[in-house]
């Protein structure tokens, strides 16, 4: 990375917040913005795009800091590098395109969506700027999240079809997930490096070699690159794109092809510096962006539907991105991002177009649109060409100098499947998805108007917005053919050195000068594209024959519906288990607060050494009137858990708690005696009442095994408890002082500002007078409560006797 | 400072007044939320107050520590007073459009304030046994207000609450004996100082004796496996006041934790305690989440979501544990417990409003608030993804320093736990999301009384936006509360005069593990 200059910008968060201000702006103010909200977002777009363009120039680098949460070391800071500053440029120009298509496009929607529709899309142009432009992972990783929030709701625009909900769940669970374990990919390198600043780590020897050193890197990039591949639709999360199709076209150009899905790769750019040298960097990569690449490449050959071609396709190439970062040739991705984004932006534009005016996106139903829609048309064969790479368009400069890069990189050569295998399955990708974009093209624009399409189709909703009846926008064809001129411009210019340098510009790494050029220099490269061209071309014409060949690849077991079956298992799983612990039955509550007691405490016994053979206590100290009530207490017990009615066992429950009462007359505190002899009755009252709302003493008494099982908790709960009480009176195992006998403890206080001789009764009267005072607001409340209680039913009572 | 008293004399006087005033139903309620909001800016007073000037003790009876009770305010007790009061208050100005009249002549409003007594209470108290009378207060409260209407479903569901939590009090009472007689003393602060000299057999008897209070905090909180008494019991609870029980009960089980095993027992040992926590904590998360997967009404997947998200803040303090991670660990917790008090609260009444438009809670049966209302759909959206940890709201910087931490004590399978829980709570949200607010609406306008209930739910929603982007002031006095919770130095000083020797954690770390050597035995 070459050394810049750093100068500080308000610029910078000015045109991220533009954005996010005028998405408040249509959250706030709704339906009275009306129309106006389309074009609000696409000044905006066009305000951040001129801010950032003016930025100072090439060696030199705006940047913006602020501290945000010094406690866990993050900073709101932002800076424009090339790169960044490329994609930020990328992101608001076709944002601005997309926008004033989006404009006449969803002009026939329901309006009452529209708010949240402009909401989310100004909020999701905001975040991919705050993607470009962050110069700290934390804040990256926020902006990630919002692309994919708001890209959920973009995706569920039509929410009223569950093909669009479910389209929308699929694509935030695959990214959601990917983005929770960045984040924590993102703490890992935080961790070890100590910082999270972007170019902090970027531009510190010490602290790139300090994560390539620490055995934590591999997991911290295996985190990382989960995020990067779910977002950018990799292999094997490849499947949510294809089924985010049922975004209205606009979003699909703009989200699923032109920006949101290539944050993936930028992030791999932004990480190429730091990671780059890894060895698991190159082989799982480069796997990875083959496997994509040619499934994506395949599979778009085989659609029908306009707009999954192009998902596909768009797969395909964010395939051949990653294997590019792979191999650390990141002298031209920023180029590559360019290109694809102004053909595939066109050509989803394009495919908008042609919904709305033949009702179907369906291959096989469409075709010689060509008088009807001149002007898509146009915009949509330099599209074409670019993507299929012929020249003079843009895409053959791109495809030439990637064979040029792809040919000499030493990394490709030490990939462990050989370099030969490598350029084999760019070469065979890039002729499917020229045959792809042929099939595109001729397909829908040439040959016969054929009448397949139904105004009933299911894409009714979006009726006539080009017959002219509401002229809310610029025309549809403007944005498609701006940005296929784009390509075109681009391509021409490559005559000159203007494309080579405007590459070079933007490119995340600058490390050796690389061919970039109308005028073709013979060599390898050029007898590849020339090569492949030729292939694409037998290919398109054989596609009938190819066609009948069983497409063997995902058709039995789809991964968009094993990934659906897999979170309905788990609401499956969660019933299981919550039916396991939530099963209504009260006995088994009991049982189990029980149990926690002696198992917890058994083992907290076992861990110190500590058993019953620790226990000197002496029992003889009980006077016999304490026997007397113990055996007393065993007898009232044993009445109530044998009890056959609820009246039986609440009066035996009542006996147990007199008898308790009586026990304190053995340690003298008659006071204490009277609260728990009143406690008692108030409390056998309200048992009572509650027992006059409850259905009778059900029949099915306790099996057999559940009276063993409730002995032995019982059991196992007395013994632990027992053990832990007489342990906890052993003097070696407690101290000695307590605040009773301490010098100016309870017994001399109670006498001395007590006045009483009777400690307990001043502790409990005075000293501690606000536990008591506790204990009668329980009371005065249960007695509330008896009362509501009493009311109920007298009025259910009279109500049940006037009916 | 006896100020501090205000903050149970108040809604003590206010629930004898309400009681006083219930054949007046208006003047009953504004009583009911003037009381909230008065107390509400005392207590944020107090809370500057506090972080300005250190601890404020007031001794009850004037009977000096550790004799007497004490009522401490610490940070910790502070932050905790201003979310109950926070929430009481929303809730006072929400209540008045969901309670029934039948409910209001069954003093809801007292044993509203019964339970604001005990929930304030628990917060404020420095006393071990005058926490278990808190308990008891706080438990006539809130099952005074959860019967409240005494329908028979309620009755009858009440009744597996009551006796749990009743279970729950005699556990508690057994626990303190055992701790009281093993330690001596009932106030916290002497407890802490005793316990940090406590070595040998007697440490290791005091945290066999402490696993009857943990089991008691844990069923307080809603922990694995002891929560079955939660997703039954929530939903029943009336409209409006279930935010203050989602957010306020299962917290005061945390605070307990916090307070309790955190300050207050320092022997060497207490790391088990903490070690079993951090073990049920992953089930907890997991298993409430699961179980609000499977769900299909509204009210039942946020009650079961309470259990997954008491697992995020029972995992902060099992991090503690491992003491070089105990004081970001615990400052994690505390803000993950402010984030958790303010979403779960604001999504119960969120909630609420969907089912006020809808006419129901059953997701089979709802659909189209967003178009009905987008305002409410706007508030659940930003609650729910808080709530699922999405940023930029407050839930995801919360699970951010707690995975945080989590990750620098390298505790990775607790990561992975948390991360997983994080999703499935993503899924669940937008579960509600896709069938109540997504879908179409029959164009009837929605009944109007949702936007008198949207307005104190927006302060909550908005709160967790403030918190998730203005977080560091939070963060920092979460940070400063768990130094005061790892270390009390200040909180004993306060209690038992400058005098008073407390071992801080580190002190205690560099003593040997326990083992009970033969020769050793009395």
């Amino acid at each position: 990375m070459a050394p810049h200059s750093t100068i500080p910008s308000n610029v910078l968060p000015a045109a991220l917040a533009l954005p996010f201000a005028v998405a408040a702006l249509a959250a706030l103010l709704g339906r009275r913005l009306g129309a106006v909200a389309g074009w609000i977002v696409a000044a905006a777009a066009a305000g951040s795009f001129l801010l950032l363009l003016d930025l100072p120039g090439h060696d030199a680098v705006a940047s913006f800091r602020v501290p945000w949460l010094p406690e866990i070391g993050v900073d709101f800071a932002l800076r424009a590098d090339p790169f960044g500053r490329f994609f930020a440029l990328l992101v608001s120009g076709v944002g601005f395109f997309v926008a004033l298509y989006a404009i006449s496009y969803m002009a026939d929607g329901d309006e009452r969506r529209m708010p949240r529709f402009w909401g989310a899309l100004a909020a999701f142009m905001g975040a991919m700027l705050g993607i470009a432009l962050s110069d700290d992972l934390l804040l990256l990783f926020l902006f990630w999240e919002i692309t994919s929030l708001s890209s959920f709701l973009l995706i569920g625009h039509h929410d009223d079809e569950p093909a669009a909900r479910a389209g929308a769940l699929l694509a935030l669970q695959v990214t959601a997930l990917g983005g929770l374990v960045l984040a924590v990919g993102v703490l890992l390198v935080a961790q070890v490096t100590g910082t999270f600043s972007i170019s902090g780590i970027a531009g510190d020897p010490a602290r790139i070699q300090a994560l390539l050193d620490s055995p934590l890197a591999p997991g911290a990039l295996g985190c990382i690159l989960v995020g990067v591949f779910t977002k950018s639709a990799q292999f094997p999360f490849h499947f949510w794109l294809p089924r985010a199709m049922v975004a209205p076209t606009p979003v699909s150009a703009y989200l699923h092809a032109a920006t949101m899905v290539k944050a993936g790769p930028f992030l791999l750019g932004r990480m190429l510096p730091v990671f780059g040298q890894l060895p698991m960097w190159t082989p799982v990569l480069a796997t990875v962006g083959l496997v994509t690449m040619l499934l994506g490449a395949w599979k778009a050959f085989r659609e029908t539907d306009l707009k999954a071609i192009l998902a596909r396709t768009t797969g395909s190439t964010l395939g051949f991105l990653t294997l590019l970062y792979g191999f650390g040739a990141a002298e031209q991705d920023a180029l590559q991002m360019l290109n694809h984004a102004l053909y595939k932006g066109a050509l989803f534009l394009v495919a908008g177009i042609v919904d709305h005016h033949a009702h179907t996106r369906d291959l096989r139903r469409l075709g010689g649109l060509r008088r009807e829609l001149p002007l898509p048309f146009l915009a949509a064969v330099l599209a074409g060409l670019s993507m299929a790479g012929v020249p003079p368009l843009l895409g053959f400069l791109v495809k030439e100098s990637f064979y040029d890069e792809l040919l000499h990189s030493d990394a490709v050569s030490g990939f462990a499947l050989g370099r030969g295998f490598v350029v084999a399955a760019c070469v065979l990708a890039n002729v499917f998805v020229a045959a792809v974009a042929a099939k595109f093209v001729i397909g829908t624009f040439l040959g016969e108007r054929r009448e397949g399409a139904s105004r009933g189709g299911h894409h009714a909703p979006h009726a006539h917005v080009d017959d002219g009846a509401r002229p809310a926008g610029p025309p549809l064809w403007v944005s498609p053919l701006a940005l296929a001129l784009g390509a075109l411009a681009l391509g021409l210019l490559g005559a000159t050195d203007f494309t080579g340098h405007l590459a070079e510009a933007i490119a995340s790494r600058r490390s050796h000068p690389f061919h970039v050029s109308l005028i073709p220099t013979p060599g390898l490269p050029l007898w590849l594209s020339m090569g492949g061209m030729a292939m694409a071309v037998a290919l398109y014409l054989a596609r009938g024959r190819m066609g009948r060949i069983p497409d063997l690849v995902e058709t039995h077991h789809r991964p968009d519906r094993l990934w659906e079956r897999m979170v309905a298992s788990l609401a499956v799983l969660g019933e299981e288990v919550s039916m396991r612990w939530q099963n209504g039955s009260l006995r088994r509550y009991l049982a189990a607060t029980l149990l926690s007691v002696p198992v917890l405490a058994g083992l907290a016994l076992a861990r110190a050494g500590l058993s019953h053979r620790d226990v000197v206590v002496s029992l003889s100290e009980l006077p016999w009137f304490g026997l007397f009530l113990c055996v007393l207490l065993g007898i009232a017990t044993m009445i109530a858990v044998t009890a056959t009615t609820r009246l039986q066992a609440s009066i035996a429950t009542t006996t147990v708690g007199f008898i308790v009462s009586m026990l304190f007359v053995v340690y003298r505190s008659p006071d204490i005696l009277l609260t728990q002899i009143l406690i008692e009755t108030v409390s056998t009252i309200f048992v009572l009442l509650v027992l006059l709302f409850m259905p009778g003493f059900p029949r099915r008494d306790m099996s057999a095994p559940g009276h063993l099982g409730a002995i032995a908790v019982a059991t196992v709960f007395s013994l632990v408890v027992t053990l832990l009480l007489l342990l906890s009176m052993t003097p070696g195992l407690r101290e000695n002082a307590n605040i009773a006998v301490r010098p100016g403890g309870l017994l001399s206080l109670a006498l001395e500002k007590g006045g009483g001789a009777n400690a307990v009764n001043v502790i409990i009267v005075d000293i501690r007078s606000l536990d008591t005072n506790g204990e009668i607001t329980v009371l005065v409340a249960v007695g509330l409560c008896v009362y509501a209680l009493l009311r109920a039913r007298r009025a259910r009572s009279e109500g049940g006797a006037g009916a | 400072m006896n100020a501090v008293v205000l903050v149970i004399l108040v809604p003590f006087l206010t629930a004898i007044g309400t009681a006083l005033l219930h054949d007046r139903p208006r003047a009953e309620s504004a009583l009911n939320a003037v009381s909230c909001l008065g107390l509400t800016a005392f207590v944020f007073w107090l809370l500057a107050k506090v972080d300005a000037d250190g601890p404020q003790v007031s001794m009850m009876g004037g009977y000096a520590a550790p004799y007497g009770i004490a009522f401490v305010a610490d940070r910790l007790s502070c932050i905790m007073l201003c979310l109950s009061m926070a929430v009481a208050s929303v809730v006072a100005l929400y209540v008045p459009s969901t309670v029934t009249p039948l409910q209001q002549a069954h003093f809801f409003h007292p044993l509203f304030q019964v339970l604001l007594l005990g929930v304030n209470w628990s917060f404020i108290t420095g006393d071990l046994f005058n926490l278990f009378v808190s308990y008891e207060v706080m438990l006539i409260g809130s099952y005074g207000v959860m019967m409240c209407g005494s329908s028979r479903q309620q009755v009858r569901q009440t009744l597996t609450y009551v006796a749990i939590n009743l279970l729950g009090g005699a556990l508690f009472v057994v626990g303190l004996g055992l701790v009281y007689s093993i330690v001596g003393t009932l106030n916290m602060a002497d407890i802490a100082v005793v316990t940090s000299r406590l070595s040998g057999p007697r440490a290791g008897m005091l945290t066999a004796a402490s696993m009857v209070l943990l089991a008691v905090f844990a069923l307080k909180a809603g922990a694995f496996p002891l929560f079955f008494w939660l997703p039954d019991s929530y939903p029943i609870v009336p409209l409006g006041v279930n935010g203050f029980f989602a957010g306020l009960l299962t917290k005061v089980g945390i605070y307990s934790l916090l307070r309790v095993f955190v300050m207050t027992f320092r022997q060497p040992g207490n790391e088990f305690a903490l070690g079993i926590l951090l073990v049920a904590s992953a089930f907890t998360m997991v298993v409430g989440v699961l179980g609000a997967l499977c769900q299909w009404e509204i009210r039942r997947v946020l009650s079961w979501h309470i259990v997954s998200q008491v697992g995020y803040m029972v995992m902060g303090i099992g991090l503690a544990a491992d003491a070089g991670i105990a004081t970001a660990a615990i400052a994690a917790t505390i803000f993950y417990v402010v984030h958790h008090i303010v979403v779960k609260a604001s999504l119960f009444l969120v909630g609420g409003i969907a089912e006020e438009i809808s006419g129901s809670g059953r997701l089979k049966e709802m659909g189209g608030v967003a178009l009905a209302a987008p305002g409410a759909a706007v508030l659940f959206f930003v609650a729910a993804l808080s709530l699922a940890g999405m940023p930029p709201f407050s839930g995801f910087l919360a699970k951010l320093v707690l995975v945080r931490t989590a990750l620098q004590g390298s505790h990775f399978w607790i990561v992975a736990a948390a991360v997983a829980t994080s999703f499935l709570t993503l899924l669940s949200m937008m579960k509600i999301w896709s069938h109540a607010f997504w879908g179409g609406w029959h164009d009837a306008p929605p009944r109007p009384l949702w936007r008198r209930m949207a307005a104190p739910a927006s302060v909550l929603v908005a709160a967790t936006v403030v918190l998730g982007l203005w977080a560091q002031p939070f963060l920092r006095l979460a940070s400063d509360a768990a130094k005061g919770v790892v270390d009390p130095v200040d909180y004993v000083h306060a209690v038992l005069g400058p005098e008073a020797r407390l071992a801080t954690r580190a002190e205690v770390a560099r003593l040997e593990p326990v083992t009970f050597a033969a020769e050793d035995r009395p």
